[in-house]
Parts: C-alpha cells; sequence; structure tokens
C-alpha cells in the first residue's frame, strides 16, 4: 500500500473492538499524514463509524494504539482527546435543540464557557467577536438569518451544515466527518462540498466516511477501503472507485 | 393576625424559592434528575441548629450550613456523575435516605425523632431576628442574592454548556467540555443554595426534626419545579409563589391536622402530573420534559 508525504498525524495500530460476537473493528490499521484528505469507505456495518468512536474515547478499545500527534491517545476521555485537535461530526445529528444555532456554535469556540467563577464575575466579552464570525460564516453558505432561530426550527439539510459549522469550528488539526452528506438535498449537498473544497485549500486534515463516488472524486487525495473491521485497500481515488 | 400570617407566607416562599430556584439549577438547567434535594436543606438546617444552640454567630452557622451542603454535593456528584437519567435520580434517592437515616439515628448529635427545639433567632449587628418583619426582610434580601447568583450562572456562556449537558452530554464531551467538573460546580452550587434555605428554615421555625427533611418533603419542591417550567428561573419564582398561597392556607380549612401533610402532598403531586399532560413546558419553561 502506498502513502502520500508528510508528517503523520494521526495513527491507527491493529485496533480491535467486538461487541459480543460482532467483531465491529477487527486489527485495523492505517496511517493519515497531515494536510491529507481520505475517505474511508466501505460497506453497511464495516467498522467506520465504531472507528470514529474509538479514536475519540467515545467507547474503549479492546486492543490495539491510536496516535495523534505521536501522543498515545488510546483510550483517552473524549474531552481530552477533542482538545488534543480532534473534531468530530457524528454520523447522527446531535446539534442541542433546545439552543439556538449561533449558541450551538459558540459552544466550539474554547472552552472558556465551563470556567465557574470566571462566567460569575465576567460579561461574556468573548462572545460578541465569536457570533460576528457566526453570522458572516453563516453568510457565505446562504443561510443567514438563522443564527437565532431554534435549532429544533431548522430543516434536516440546514441542521447538517451547522452541526458541521459546529465541528469546524471547534480548534482542531484533524476533522473526522461521519457521512457529512447523508440525506441532504442537493443545494445543501453543493454548500457542503464548497466547504470541503475550501478546507482542502487551507491545508486542513480531513478523514471523513462518504459512499458516493460523486463526491469522493475531486476531494479526496485518497481512499481507505474497511470492510469487517479492516483496511482491506487504500489507494488514489480513481484507482479504487474503478473496482467498486 | 392577618399582616403577621401574610409575613409568615413570604417568609416560606422566600426560603423555598431559593430550595426551587437550586433544584432548577441542577434538574433544570442541567439535567441532573436530583431527587435528593433535601438531603442538602437537611445538612444546611441542622447545621444552624446544632451551632447556634451552642450560640455561635449567625454569620458562622450560616456559612457552615452552606459550605458543608457545598461540600456534600460535590461529594454526591463525585459519587454518581457517571450515572445518567434514572439511574442518577434513583442515587440522588439513597443519598437524602442516607441523610436522612442519619438525622434520625444519630441520636446523641441531633435527639433523633425529638428533634431540637429552641434555635435561637440571631442577632445581627444590633437587629433582633426574632421579630418577623425583620426576618421578613432578612428572607427576601437572601432569596434576592440568590436569584440573581443563579441568574448569572444560568444567563452566561457557562449556562449555556449545562443546557448542552442536560440535552446531549456526550457531543459537549466531544467538543471538548469537562463536563465532570462543569456538573461538580452545578451540585455544589445548587447545594450551596439549599443549605442556606435550610440555615434560614432553621431559625425560622425554631424547632427541627427528621420529619421536615423526609422523601415526602421532595414532592412539592419537584412539583413546582415542574409546575414552573424547565430551565425557567422566574417560572420557578412564580410557580413557588402560586402553590405555596394556593396550599399553604389549606390548614384553615382542614380541621384533622394529621392529614393536612399528607393532602398537600397529593395536590402537588396531581398538579405535577396535570401539568405534564397538558403543558409539558409548565409555565414559563422553553424546553419539553
Ligand atoms: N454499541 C454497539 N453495540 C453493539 N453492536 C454495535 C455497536 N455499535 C456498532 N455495533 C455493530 O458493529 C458493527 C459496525 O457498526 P458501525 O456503525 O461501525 O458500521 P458503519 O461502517 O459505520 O456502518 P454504516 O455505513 O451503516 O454507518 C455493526 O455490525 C453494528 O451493528
Ligand atoms: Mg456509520
Amino acid at each position: 500500500m502506498e502513502e502520500l508525504s508528510g508528517n503523520k498525524l494521526l495513527e491507527v495500530k491493529n485496533v480491535k473492538k467486538y461487541f459480543g460476537k460482532v467483531k465491529a473493528v477487527d486489527g485495523c490499521s492505517f496511517k493519515i499524514r497531515e494536510g491529507t484528505i481520505t475517505a474511508l469507505v466501505g460497506p453497511n456495518g464495516a467498522g467506520k463509524s465504531t472507528l470514529f468512536n474509538l479514536i475519540l474515547g467515545i467507547i474503549k478499545t479492546d486492543e490495539g494504539k491510536i496516535l495523534f500527534k505521536k501522543r498515545d491517545i488510546t483510550n483517552l476521555p473524549p474531552e481530552k482527546v477533542s482538545n488534543l485537535g480532534v473534531s468530530l461530526l457524528f454520523q447522527q445529528p446531535r446539534l442541542l435543540n433546545n439552543l439556538t444555532v449561533s449558541e450551538n456554535i459558540l459552544l466550539a469556540f474554547n472552552n472558556e464557557d465551563t470556567k465557574f467563577w470566571k462566567n460569575l464575575f465576567s460579561f461574556n466579552k468573548d462572545d460578541r467577536e465569536n457570533l460576528k464570525t457566526i453570522k458572516t460564516n453563516l453568510k457565505l453558505l446562504r443561510i443567514d438569518n438563522c443564527e437565532n432561530k431554534l435549532v429544533r426550527d431548522l430543516s434536516y439539510g440546514q441542521k447538517r451544515l451547522v452541526e458541521l459549522i459546529r465541528t469546524i469550528f471547534d480548534p482542531h488539526d484533524i476533522l473526522l466527518l461521519d457521512e457529512p452528506f447523508m440525506g441532504v438535498n442537493p443545494v445543501i449537498k453543493n454548500s457542503i462540498k464548497e466547504i470541503l473544497f475550501k478546507l482542502k485549500k487551507q491545508g486542513e486534515t480531513i478523514l471523513f466516511i462518504e459512499h458516493d463516488p460523486d463526491v469522493i472524486i475531486g476531494i479526496a487525495d485518497e481512499i481507505i477501503l474497511m470492510n469487517e473491521g479492516r483496511i482491506v485497500n487504500r489507494a488514489e481515488p480513481e484507482r479504487i472507485l474503478l473496482d467498486f | 393576625m392577618i399582616e403577621s400570617y401574610i409575613i409568615h407566607l413570604v417568609i416560606i416562599i422566600g426560603i423555598y424559592i431559593i430550595l426551587t430556584i437550586s433544584l432548577q439549577l441542577s434538574v433544570g438547567f442541567t439535567g441532573l434528575f436530583n431527587i435528593g434535594h433535601i438531603a442538602f436543606f437537611c445538612i444546611g438546617a441542622y447545621a444552624t441548629a446544632l451551632l447556634s444552640l451552642d450560640n455561635y454567630s449567625f454569620l458562622l452557622c450560616f456559612l457552615v450550613s452552606a459550605v458543608l451542603s457545598m461540600i456534600s454535593g460535590f461529594l454526591l456528584n463525585f459519587l454518581i456523575h457517571k450515572l445518567k437519567g434514572d439511574y442518577f435520580a434513583i442515587a440522588s434517592l439513597s443519598f437524602l435516605l442516607l441523610i436522612y437515616s442519619i438525622a434520625l439515628n444519630w441520636v446523641s448529635l441531633t435527639r433523633g425523632p425529638l428533634g431540637l427545639p429552641g434555635i435561637p433567632r440571631p442577632i445581627i449587628f444590633g437587629i433582633d431576628f426574632s421579630q418577623n418583619f425583620n426576618f421578613l426582610v432578612l428572607t427576601i434580601s437572601i432569596s434576592l442574592f440568590s436569584y440573581l447568583i443563579i441568574k448569572k450562572i444560568t444567563s452566561s456562556p457557562f449556562g449555556r454548556v449545562l443546557e448542552g449537558i442536560r440535552d446531549d452530554e456526550l457531543a459537549m464531551k466531544v467538543l471538548g467540555k469537562d463536563t465532570f467538573r462543569v456538573k461538580s460546580y452545578v451540585l455544589a452550587t445548587s447545594a450551596f443554595f439549599a443549605g442556606i434555605a435550610g440555615s434560614l428554615y432553621a431559625y425560622y421555625i425554631n424547632f427541627i426534626d427528621p420529619s421536615s427533611f423526609g422523601i415526602s418533603q421532595v414532592i412539592p419542591i419537584l412539583a413546582i419545579v415542574i409546575v414552573g417550567g424547565l430551565a425557567s428561573l422566574e417560572g420557578t419564582v412564580m410557580s413557588t409563589i402560586i402553590l405555596i398561597l394556593l396550599i399553604e392556607p389549606l390548614r384553615y380549612l382542614i380541621f384533622n391536622p394529621s392529614i393536612i401533610g399528607p393532602v398537600r402532598q397529593i395536590i402537588y403531586a396531581l398538579l405535577a402530573i396535570l401539568i405534564l399532560f397538558y403543558k409539558p413546558k409548565g409555565l414559563y419553561g422553553r424546553v419539553e420534559w
């Protein structure tokens, strides 16, 4: 298997996770280099989402190691992994329905909001700057005027976009996106594509799960093919998709 | 006569407001379904009773009550923070049972079921709080202070994190929030204010015994929180006032004193159930149960 150049950012080494008899992830190994965009492809139940959950420490590995920026992050709790620079978009929507769009996105910027005493005695100066940033970004995506709407009142596609933006604003060195295009209409699909292209230009490192060859080609630098909990192939998109 | 009854009602309302808004902070804002909140109230009341019977000053009794409760809130979170939903509720209820049975059975300290009579009202800077009107002013000032602090907490970015934890704790962790630490602060703060309420209660009633801190005492405050609406402080204050004004005067309609307690609890519980059925957001809530 060939690999692109660049420093390795994320390294998964022989990771295993069984749910009873189901071998969800079964000796999975791969590396992600800095500044590359990788598509993780595989049939339903191949273990892709489970792999993301293992990287974030949402579930514990049975075996194997996960290194990020040369640090062992195996089984570290999610908030620590996140703060080291891993940002995750879940496969299922996980926005906070009872908060507004901007409140949801503000949560991503930093962790000053978890400081009890600071919040008790200060006057939220941080928010104002960040709100401006949010506003301009929503405008770019043509979903402006929704920042004060409750998330529960958005359409599915709008929610997906907002959640993607929240994931991107979460400070990170790698983005893990679990089927960002799932279930959205063509208009939103284009917006999401635009975002990914922009991130690619900025040299971001992204690992995203996707089934549609149409989106993968043009965005991904390479494809990792996963089946039955293992990486079975790895190559440039055009090559693998021919065998698909 | 009527005037002194009104003063009495307002004092009770003031104490209850501290108790219910501090419960709203953990239940409504953070989703920590704490059925054991009365335990903190109990700790605060007993601390004040025991210390003031030993002639310690108001400030000391008051602060020790608040801080002891706060520490127990912190400890409770430490012990049960991994539990969610129903499991958290049951564990917090067990905590109440534990505190209650200590109050009942540590006879050498608490005099058990006999309770602690003769708790002296404080004198602060020469002001005698055995005058009910003075005590009323004290209670209102402290409730207002409690309200403002909890309001500031919940309307700051910290409050956003609380609502995030209530709605999806894992999503908060994945955004990098140390939810354990945040929940520690919440339960400690919630307990701090319940302890304050307990201290005021002991001073006001002059007598405490374990029966004021049993499971049955949880029903009114939970009902008030439900009726007020999830994550609404204004609603909680309103529902505290309305429900107490509605239910407290029952004692004048019911002549058999032994059934007053149960009747009140039944009414509180029925109101809570009705609200859950017909207006799940409560009077002022934005969020459904
Ligand atoms: N918490 C769990 N408990 C039990 N089994 C699980 C759990 N999570 C995942 N599985 C199983 O592990 C296997 C891999 O699931 P996973 O969600 O990782 O697949 P996936 O590749 O993301 O599939 P999809 O493309 O449908 O999202 C499946 O057989 C699934 O049923
Ligand atoms: Mg999946």
